[in-house]
């Protein structure tokens, strides 16, 4: 094993983190990419190989499943992590879920029970051996919710909370987080949404993130406009919220789908 | 989710529905028959990017590369690549794609399916001929295709109807750095540049003529050069500027054109070392420089026509636009080497090759075309799919040697507006 460190990526084959791996593979970093898929893990290594990656090692995990968390911590306790990335996460389908209730419970084990798991499993291994930083990836859907995507805001904001207690407790380790409200981004996760004219590339994403990751400040907004406007939306009386955003007509399961 | 999906040319203008695919996929998805057509970057100018009857699958954001060998320069990747990001992994590595058209962004699908060519042809041929392999997806499964294959043959220049591309291996070439050894060569008649232009193209790889539209003699500027054997690199190309919105209407009168034209001819020639992007990709500089056509969008027409009827088709071809009053911003001339295209629709065959862009004034326009498409095709010529929105049947047929071979490799899943407008019977024998 090289003396190299190694950019951990948690959902590594997520659009978001995918982008700024391949920015980074630029530069000859080498990687460990963990995700669900294999056969997507292997597109993923293959790509960031070719675009100039040092290594890329890559394992198969349900991050939604403590066991297989537990596998694949295992296989880490040598790797000294450059940057390590949370950015794993189901977007979930709002109107599915108020059908189906339960598919909340599977949002929340993924997007939060896990993840908050997982922070807890690694903060000594992180103390441990160092990092250049711990990046999660939030969502402003966290700042306030709203009708179309509480229970994934929901799931945003209890992981933001975490995260805040978490980085005083790393912060005393000599470890760093980097929380990131993300606004829309075009990826996988979001090609069936019409996310509006103010969503960006996964690709001007990860170059902001880049920028983020030089800078020394702990909860960022990115693009930086939406800190400006949850600023304001998080202020709002209630019932002007509710003009902004009102909720949709509730669809009925004859007309769904 | 209807979106605005245009071509690069912004006509014609008709809601069209996209599927984005990310990952390669195992299957076609479902559909009725002629349900889907494959899209990249969207930069043909005409309506072969187009399915107005059914769905396009979006596949820019399938873009991983799959390998790539440094030592021999063989690339393969899934085919949403586009060539900038191709060009950013292998440029720093001494590579460079053997063919590249004006824009660096075209998917490498786009650029298989239409068979692209660039201002090197008379030496490289076209992009075709540097496929090596081809990944292609139809109704029965994945097929792995190359030259020997018909299939392959179809599918280069194929318009995407053959199948949905899913990656792509290409043989690049080695160069230096980034940088040419660029010239600028004024001449002041058309006559005056044909003399000259097989001693032009025996010292350049890469040329290409600008004509002035409005000039009676034909007088222009030809861009010609060669990648340098210099490595030494020092500044970056100017970074992009975009165009924010459609220009107004009224920008796009002839005193405007004759005005950019005339300044065009006077930009000071001679010899300079330029970057690779300022010298074949001068557009790209200018993000959405198609908005600058207005709202009513512009009208890309590109021929071939033979060597031996080309000088008197070419001079009828101008005169006609200038008569018209509709001469072009950008007429572009240049002249397609021996190799004609590995693919049964290709474009690219020996002879001259002129392309002209028009503001789109309606019915006018389309009159001028025509007349422009029949003069060409009187002389056994042909017009380029990738730049039509226009073309007739029967233009199409004449034009294309070739088709009646593509025929039976077509996938029935896929459809295109303009497959349906030039070969809508797809009379079989």
């Amino acid at each position: 094993m090289s003396d190299q460190r190694e950019h951990v990526v948690f959902g590594g084959t997520s659009g978001i983190a995918m982008a700024w791996c391949r920015l980074e593979a630029e530069k000859g970093a080498a990687f460990r990419l963990v995700g669900r898929s294999g056969e997507r893990l292997e597109a993923a290594a293959a790509d960031l190989l070719a675009r100039g990656a040092s290594s890329c090692h890559t394992h198969q995990a349900d991050l939604a499943c403590t066991e297989e968390i537990d596998a694949v911590l295992e296989t880490l306790p040598h790797t000294r992590p450059s940057v390590v990335l949370l950015a794993h996460g189901l977007l979930g389908d709002q109107a599915e879920i108020e059908q189906r209730p339960a598919l909340a419970l599977e949002l929340l084990r993924l997007n939060l029970d896990c993840s908050i798991y997982l922070l807890l499993r690694i903060t000594p291994w992180l103390e441990e051996k160092g990092c250049r930083r711990l990046v999660v990836l939030g969502s402003v859907a966290g700042d306030r919710g709203r009708a179309e995507n509480s229970v994934y805001g929901a799931s945003k904001a209890g992981l933001e909370a975490f995260c805040s207690g978490l980085a005083a407790r790393l912060e005393a380790g000599g470890v760093k987080l980097l929380f990131v409200k993300a606004g829309p981004v075009r990826t996988a996760m979001t090609a069936h949404l019409d996310l509006g004219p103010a969503a960006i590339e996964s690709k001007g994403f990860a170059r902001r993130l880049q920028r983020a990751l030089r800078s020394q400040r702990v909860f960022v907004y990115i693009p930086r406009r939406w800190g400006l406007i949850f600023l304001v939306l998080r202020h709002l009386p209630f019932r002007v919220f509710l003009r902004l955003f009102p909720a949709r007509q509730a669809r009925t399961s004859a007309s769904d789908g | 989710m209807k979106e605005q999906l245009l071509s690069w040319g912004r006509w014609p203008r008709r809601p069209q529905e996209g599927l984005p695919l990310h990952w390669l996929p195992r299957r076609l998805p479902e559909g009725p028959l002629g349900q889907w057509l494959p899209r990249g970057l969207g930069r043909s100018y005409g309506d072969c990017c187009l399915h107005s009857d059914g769905r396009l699958l979006l596949t820019a954001s399938m873009d991983h590369i799959l390998s790539f060998e440094r030592q021999t320069g063989v690339l393969r990747a899934e085919a949403g690549l586009s060539l900038d990001a191709l060009l950013q992994v292998c440029l720093p590595s001494g590579w460079f794609p053997a063919v590249t058209p004006g824009t660096r962004f075209v998917t490498l699908g786009g650029a298989v399916a239409n068979d692209v060519h660039g201002k090197n042809h008379h030496r490289a041929g076209s992009f075709g001929h540097h496929v090596r392999r081809i990944g292609l997806l139809r109704r029965e499964g994945l097929l792995v295709l190359g030259p020997e294959d018909a299939l392959f043959r179809a599918t280069i220049g194929g318009l995407g109807l053959t199948g949905l591309i899913l990656w792509v291996e290409l043989q690049l070439q080695a160069v230096k750095g980034p940088w040419f050894d660029a010239e600028a060569i004024r001449f002041g008649s058309l006559d005056e540049f044909l003399d000259r232009e097989e001693e032009i193209n025996r010292h350049y790889a890469y040329t290409a003529a600008w004509v002035d539209g409005f000039s009676a003699e034909g007088r222009g500027v030809c861009f010609c050069g060669n990648h340098s054997q210099d490595r030494d690199a020092a500044a970056l190309p100017r970074p992009r500027m975009g165009v924010p919105a459609e220009a107004p209407d009224w920008l796009l009168n002839p005193l405007g054109q004759r005005l950019f034209n005339e300044l065009y001819y006077r930009k000071p020639a001679g010899r300079s070392r330029v970057h690779a992007f300022s010298f074949l990709y001068p557009l790209d500089a200018l993000n959405g420089w198609n908005r600058l056509y207005g709202r009513r969008g512009f009208q890309q027409w590109q021929c071939v026509v033979p060597r031996a009827a080309g000088r008197g088709v070419l001079k009828e071809v101008l005169k006609r636009t200038r008569s018209a009053g509709e001469a072009s911003y950008l007429a572009l001339l240049k002249s397609f080497g021996e190799r004609s295209s590995p693919g049964m629709l290709g474009f690219c065959r020996p002879g001259w090759t002129l392309a002209l862009d028009f503001p789109m004034r309606g019915p006018s326009t389309s009159r001028m075309l025509r007349e422009l498409s029949g003069i060409v095709m009187q002389a056994g010529g042909a017009l380029y799919p990738a730049k039509d929105a226009q073309m007739s049947d029967s233009d199409f047929r004449a034009g294309t040697p070739g088709l009646q071979e593509f025929l039976p490799h077509r996938e029935t899943a896929f459809q295109s507006d303009f497959w349906q407008r030039v070969a809508g019977d797809e009379r079989r024998e």
